[in-house]
């Protein structure tokens, strides 16, 4: 579903921030993507969802490369980006549907899953109010909202649990694991180790730009905890790239 | 206490001056290549304003009624410190979104006011000397003054913006307040920012034309009657005469001490009930069961609506953007009471050369697009998130651009060729020419911006106001009007058919339409997919 291909990212002014990854999430994978913060998981995020250029390796989603035909493999995805900002002068109801609008959702559809997830995540009553009074809490959950409306094959996602309560995290959980079911894949950030390994079934870990290790959460993390193992690949000098 | 003073008053004019330019690093290179695009706008204004007043100053002396000038140009300073009073206000003091994070700190509410006040002060104040200045050298240039009028004048200017400060205040407060009562809070503050802008227009234009009832009314008498007829509305701008013209001192102590003792009135009472005051600032958020949508939009109609809903979300926003509709409505309704259709065919054929680049002025001065990639802040990289062609995204920019102008541009252009019974090739070139300005300053603006844009704003304010590619538009679309309309006029008077100048004036405001329009395929979409944020 989602192919890094010796992808590597530098910023103007010579920051390399992401060099040669190399990356495999199948449909149906919830794969968690851990990091020191500036370890380069926030640009390869972006870049794989189009919001970044590239100029080295590519990125493939479903088969179509994001550099050939942006549109295409946007049309496939939902980005959740680290911290919600969103159209503060809309309200809540019309952000989704100006979202919807955009991805071609009908507004039956539309309408159903809107009423559907609102009320899961308990912000029905909010709306019909101006996102700029929402809470951090608030936005996000409208942002999650608005990358489900479309039904998504690739959900991509930095730290989407910061700011979010615990009801809606242990719902956040429950989503991905039906959507994963139902064959779409799952491709986010975090920080939060216990919950990565919980929940995902791969996990790759970046630092300084270059992968340390991906694979099979069991196969990573074995009989210790993934805290352990992130905190012993983090001291090692440089990245050594494998496959566990 | 004085420490955090200027530490505040330091960044709140830095925040409202060039803040918006990414520099995590806090590169000293690129806070001056941010700094040096506000300096460059603010020259360039000042050079045009300069040009300008110099036009006027000459035109002034062959009347013989230069007298009038430098109270003129100061009731103007007044005037313009009122209306952007009004959005500074709102941005810094009542609506500020800084507000809780600086109520926060070990800071008295009265330093913080007192900083931001002084930053308003700041900010009028260049546009002040921007204007000023330039009136006092052409007038000494002209006149030569006894050395008097210079101590007055340059000693009075740095106090006119003090009692427009201080109505604007307050009325920017009990718009704030009205306003917060509404559920769409910002859009009534929009509205009562039109009625207030519509009144200051239309009174100035009662005092204005009530002052030039003769026919060959000179334009000095006619600004004369004007500045006699306020300063018994607004007695400081009659003392800053008396002072500065007759070398008056009670009435430059009463200018100093009443503008003062206004300003000083503004920074107690904000500073001692502030806290308190601003909770009848904060919109009362109502929680609403949403109503569904029962239809989709296009992806184009979707990206207008919310552009559209930007625009109607601030007021400083909405009147920065829009003020050339507001100001192209108050021109067609000027031409069109005076009705000067009655006068005669040549009055009909002069009025058919100046018609379309007095329209096309304020056409052009319609900015929205100047700053609609920049006002996408920190929502850009959503923007770019999303399944839709770069190039869709800055035509809905256009298209919502035309939306506004095109009905008032038409509207207008008809209504005034019919009042004032223009030719036919007058009537083609009031409504073609301003609709081509109209659309040419669109592109421009919308290339400047996705050249110069900034995304690390706090405040709308530092964008709509303070802003690099919307002085270039506006003051471009300006320049391209006047000097066209001048050759124009010249080429009537050296005995060249109406016809011809202006199907040649119309034919060269298309082909610069269709040659921007080529400039935008070539260059929007490569320069919209550069930007990194």
């Amino acid at each position: 579903m989602l192919r890094f291909c010796d992808f590597s990212k530098t910023y103007k002014g010579g920051k390399r921030a992401v060099d040669s990854l190399s990356l495999h999430v199948e449909a149906g994978d919830l794969y968690g993507f851990i990091g020191h913060n500036g370890a380069g998981k926030t640009t390869s995020l972006k870049a794989a969802c189009g919001i970044l250029d590239f100029e080295e390796g590519n990125i493939f989603i479903g088969g179509i490369s994001v550099k050939d035909d942006p549109m295409a493999t946007k049309k496939m995805i939902a980005y959740i980006p680290d911290n919600p900002d969103l159209y503060e002068f809309m309200t809540g109801i019309a952000y989704l549907n100006f979202i919807g609008d955009v991805y071609g959702v009908p507004a039956k559809e539309r309408n159903e899953r809107i009423g559907k997830y609102a009320d899961m995540f308990e912000i029905s009553a909010d709306l019909g109010t101006q996102i700029a009074s929402y809470s951090h809490g608030m936005k996000q959950k409208l942002a999650i909202i608005s990358a489900l409306i479309h039904k998504p094959k690739l959900l991509i996602l930095d730290e989407p649990f910061v700011g979010l309560d615990p009801k809606a995290s242990h719902l956040l959980k429950q989503v991905f694991a039906e959507m994963c079911a139902e064959g779409s894949a799952i491709f986010f950030s975090t920080h939060v180790l216990e919950v990565a390994q919980k929940l995902c079934n791969k996990i790759a870990i970046i630092k300084g730009g270059k992968l340390v290790v991906s694979g099979k959460t069991e196969e990573i993390v074995g009989d210790g905890s993934l805290e352990e193992v992130f905190l012993e690949l983090a001291d090692m000098e440089g990245g050594e790239a494998g496959e566990a | 206490m004085k420490r955090n003073f200027w530490n505040l008053y330091k960044a709140q004019l830095s925040m409202m001056l060039w803040a918006g330019k990414k520099n995590p690093k806090n590169k000293k290179r690129v806070k001056a290549r941010s700094a040096s695009g506000t300096i460059v706008a603010w020259v360039i204004a000042g050079v045009l304003i300069a040009l300008y007043e110099y036009i006027f100053m000459s035109m002034l002396y062959v009347e013989g009624n230069t007298a009038v000038f430098p109270p003129l140009v100061a009731m103007f300073a007044m005037f313009l410190t009122l209306l952007t009073s009004v959005s500074y206000a709102k941005a810094l003091l009542f609506e500020a979104k800084d507000h809780d994070m600086l109520f926060a700190l070990p800071i008295p509410g009265r330093t913080i006011v007192a900083a931001k006040l002084l930053t308003m002060y700041t900010l009028d104040s260049i546009l002040n000397i921007v204007m000023l200045v330039p009136c006092a050298i052409f007038y000494g240039i002209f006149e030569r003054p006894h050395i008097s009028f210079y101590i007055y004048y340059f000693i009075l200017m740095l106090f006119v913006s003090l009692i427009p400060i201080l109505i604007a205040s307050i009325i920017s407060a009990l718009m704030s307040i009205i306003a917060s009562h509404f559920r769409h809070a910002q859009f009534v503050t929009v509205i009562l920012y039109v009625i207030f802008l519509c009144g200051v227009m239309g009174f100035s234009m009662t005092v204005g034309s009530s002052a030039g009832g003769n026919e060959d009314v000179l334009v000095g008498a006619m600004f004369e009657g004007m500045l006699s007829g306020l300063s018994s509305i607004y007695p400081p701008l009659a003392w800053f005469k008396e002072a500065t013209m007759e070398g008056s001192l009670s009435s430059a102590l009463l200018f100093v001490g009443v503008s003062l003792l206004a300003f000083s009135i503004v920074a107690l009472v904000f500073g001692k009930f502030y806290g308190k005051i601003h909770e009848l600032f904060r919109p009362r958020a109502v929680r609403r069961k949403y109503k569904s949508s029962e239809k989709s939009s296009g992806i184009m109609l979707a990206l207008m609506k919310k552009d559209m809903k930007r625009l109607f979300s601030s007021a400083t926003i909405f009147m920065n953007q829009l003020i050339g509709l507001l100001m192209l409505v108050v021109f067609a309704v000027m031409f069109s009471i005076q009705n000067f259709g009655a006068e005669g065919e040549e009055v009909a054929e002069l009025f058919s050369i100046m018609f379309p680049f007095i329209f096309a002025m304020a056409a052009a001065m319609v900015n929205d697009t100047s700053t609609s990639i920049s006002l996408e802040g920190k929502t850009f990289p959503l923007l770019k998130s999303l399944p839709v062609l770069p190039k869709e995204i800055l035509r809905s920019k256009l298209y919502l651009h035309m939306a506004f102008c095109a009905p008032v541009i038409l509207v207008c252009g008809i209504a005034v060729s019919i009042v004032n019974g223009l030719p036919i090739i007058g009537a083609i070139a009031t409504v073609v020419i301003p609709l081509c300005y109209a659309y040419s300053a669109g592109v421009v603006g919308l290339l400047i911006n996705l050249k110069k844009y900034k995304f690390d704003w706090t405040s709308e304010v530092t964008i709509a106001k303070n802003n690099l590619p919307m002085v270039l538009t506006m003051l471009g679309g300006m320049v391209l009007s006047i000097e066209p309309m001048v050759i124009a006029l010249g080429l009537y008077f050296a005995g060249l058919p109406l016809a011809a100048i202006l199907g040649a004036c119309t034919a060269l405001a298309v082909i610069f339409a269709v040659v921007m329009t080529l400039l935008m395929n070539a260059l929007g979409e490569k320069w919209f997919l550069k930007i990194e944020y």
